[in-house]
């Protein structure tokens, strides 16, 4: 079970996630702050015409896995590039092209008192459309192994690559929102969320 | 202008992807065959059955210590001659309790040929050398990543032959380059080269074949053996990952060897030391997990290969190697190459991993 929550402040978005499992002996935390460097706001209340954005995002991420006495904290920053791809070819009006990179210092504590500090390598892109103003469709490819997704096992290159996978967010009804997604890597995880949206328009 | 998001994700379902478990299945059907009249049975799988036939058996030793069970009806008794490929030099065959046969004259140090007359009924046959249970310091080799190197692999094992006192070969992995037989009757030729036996599990390399041919020459990827008061893990990370069943023997072993020294091989490190270069299990959590099991086992050294240089690390504030010196494409810039690496064992030592040298192949 998880629960996200988001603020927009003009070209500040605060976020912060929780993950709860079943049996609550695991849990992961998350909060990120994004910087939008260029593109439009999205918090103008209006129809967005174009969603090309450079954007710096900062998080740390938190992991604890009682079972194995394992925590996890991670601290990563990142910048993603959205471009709209009318800008390419007229042709390709309505989809778009992400591409994000970025690098993450992980450090894990164990039971013993011992800890292991690494790097995460972060990359990953993602083809998109619009589904009209009511959303937007995408697949994607994440380089990250350090999710719960972990990286797909693929023959002879396991180890070497990360997840896989397709979204979908759309508007169901004002201020109400739907996200479906299935990323696949080393485990196949679903997501259905309901999304409410708030705020001033 | 603001606007605040709330996001309820409702239901996030996570299932593990399994593309070892296959393997791990097989791997049970390590270590037994019977024919009309006989049947054999190596204790926990460690040695691959090639050949059972009218009084005859072949086996490919995964491990320095074997316990044999041999059932024979009134058919199949008589003189019987059992062949244990990848033995100890100095390996003895004891039937019951102290019925103590010699191996015959003749064959190289690690093959190891015993004529015996077994009348019909049950036989518990344990083969080793006298010394495997004495609390004494020994010395074994480590190696990895051999590959496209198969035509000069017998350079490495000549140099390991040449140092003092070494048991055994340790070995994580990648032995071939695509798995196919020839490449697997290519290695075994140059075992030719190397007085000692050779106990390994497999690398993704060799999942490029089927992983059967790896089985049926060596026996399991993923097994566990003690000698002198010490305790050997080798597990399959062939996908880089382990599989639940394998992690389920591996915490079976971890309790058992908990008390005393114990050495974990695998072949793709849980977690590479260069995070970013990702040479390590596709899952990283899986990685730290694993780690974390290792941590709580007392296990004194974990050894692994996939990258091919040499780097000395900790993990989980267990002392850590990678050595993928076996021929393998070097990679570049390291200085490393080939190399092995030496290991001494002491059980009742203070520091029961005494010392883990580097020899380089000039």
């Amino acid at each position: 079970m998880s629960a996200a929550g988001r603020l927009e402040l003009g070209r500040i978005g605060l976020r912060g996630d929780t993950l709860l499992d079943s049996e609550n002996s695991a849990r992961d935390g998350e909060l990120a702050v994004r910087v939008r460097i260029l593109g439009n706001p999205a918090t103008t209340g209006r129809p967005i015409e174009d969603g090309s954005r450079l954007v710096v995002r900062t998080s740390v991420h938190g992991h604890r896995d009682d079972d194995d006495e394992l925590t996890l904290v991670t601290s990563e920053l990142e910048l993603l590039g959205r471009l709209d791809l009318d800008h390419v070819d007229r042709l390709l009006a309505g989809t778009f092209a992400e591409i994000w990179t970025g690098i993450g210092i992980e450090r894990a504590g164990y039971a013993n008192g011992d800890h292991d500090n690494s790097s995460v390598l972060l990359g990953g892109f993602r083809w998109g459309m619009y589904l009209g103003q009511r959303g937007e469709a995408t697949l994607f490819y994440d380089h990250r192994r350090d999710s719960i997704a972990g990286g797909i096992s693929v023959f002879h290159s396991s180890g070497f690559v990360g997840s896989v996978g397709a979204a979908v967010d759309v508007v169901v009804a004002p201020h109400w929102g739907i996200r479906t997604q299935l990323e696949i890597g080393s485990a196949y995880l679903t997501t259905l969320a309901l999304r409410y949206q708030g705020g001033s328009r | 202008m603001t606007r605040r998001t709330p996001c309820l994700a409702l239901v996030v379902l996570a299932a593990c992807t399994r593309p070892g478990e296959d393997r791990a299945v097989l791997e049970l059907a390590v270590g037994h065959a019977s024919i009309s009249g006989a049947s054999v049975e190596v204790a926990e799988g460690l040695a691959a059955v090639r050949n059972l036939t009218d009084h005859q058996l072949e086996l490919w030793s995964g491990a320095p210590i074997l316990a044999i069970t041999l059932v024979l009806d009134d058919t199949e008794a008589g003189e019987w001659t059992i062949t244990a490929r990848n033995s100890m030099s100095d390996a003895v065959l004891v039937e019951g309790d102290d019925v103590i046969h010699i191996r015959e004259p003749g064959d190289r140090s690690t093959v190891a040929t015993f004529r015996l007359v077994l009348g019909a009924g049950t036989h518990e046959l344990r083969l080793a050398p006298p010394d495997a249970d004495r609390l004494e310091p020994f010395r074994v080799a480590a190696m990895a990543d051999i590959q496209t190197a198969l035509p000069v692999v017998d350079d490495v094992f000549e140099a390991i032959s040449a140092v003092p006192d070494v048991r055994y070969v340790i070995a994580m992995g990648d032995l071939t380059e695509r798995g196919r037989i020839d490449e697997y009757e290519l290695f075994e030729r140059q075992l030719a080269t190397l007085s000692v036996p050779f106990y390994t599990t497999l690398g993704n390399h060799e999942l490029w074949g089927d992983p059967d041919r790896f089985f049926d020459r060596f026996g399991r990827a993923s097994f566990h053996f003690e000698f002198k008061g010490a305790a050997f893990s080798f597990v399959d990370s062939g996908d880089a990952g382990i599989d639940p069943l394998v992690e389920q023997w591996l915490g079976g072993w971890l309790a058992q060897a908990k008390d005393r020294p114990h050495i974990f091989l695998t072949h793709v490190p849980p977690i590479d030391p260069v995070g970013v270069r990702y040479g390590a299990f596709r899952s990283m959590r899986d990685g730290h997990r694993l780690l974390a099991q290792l941590a709580d086992g007392d296990v004194d050294l974990t050894l692994y290969g996939h990258i091919h240089t040499y780097i000395e690390f900790e993990n989980a504030g267990i002392p850590a190697y990678i050595s993928g010196g076996g021929g393998a494409q070097p990679m570049k810039g390291d200085g490393i190459d080939r190399h092995f690496l030496v290991v001494d064992i002491s059980a009742t030592a203070q520091k029961p991993i005494v010392d883990v040298e580097l020899h380089r192949i000039e």
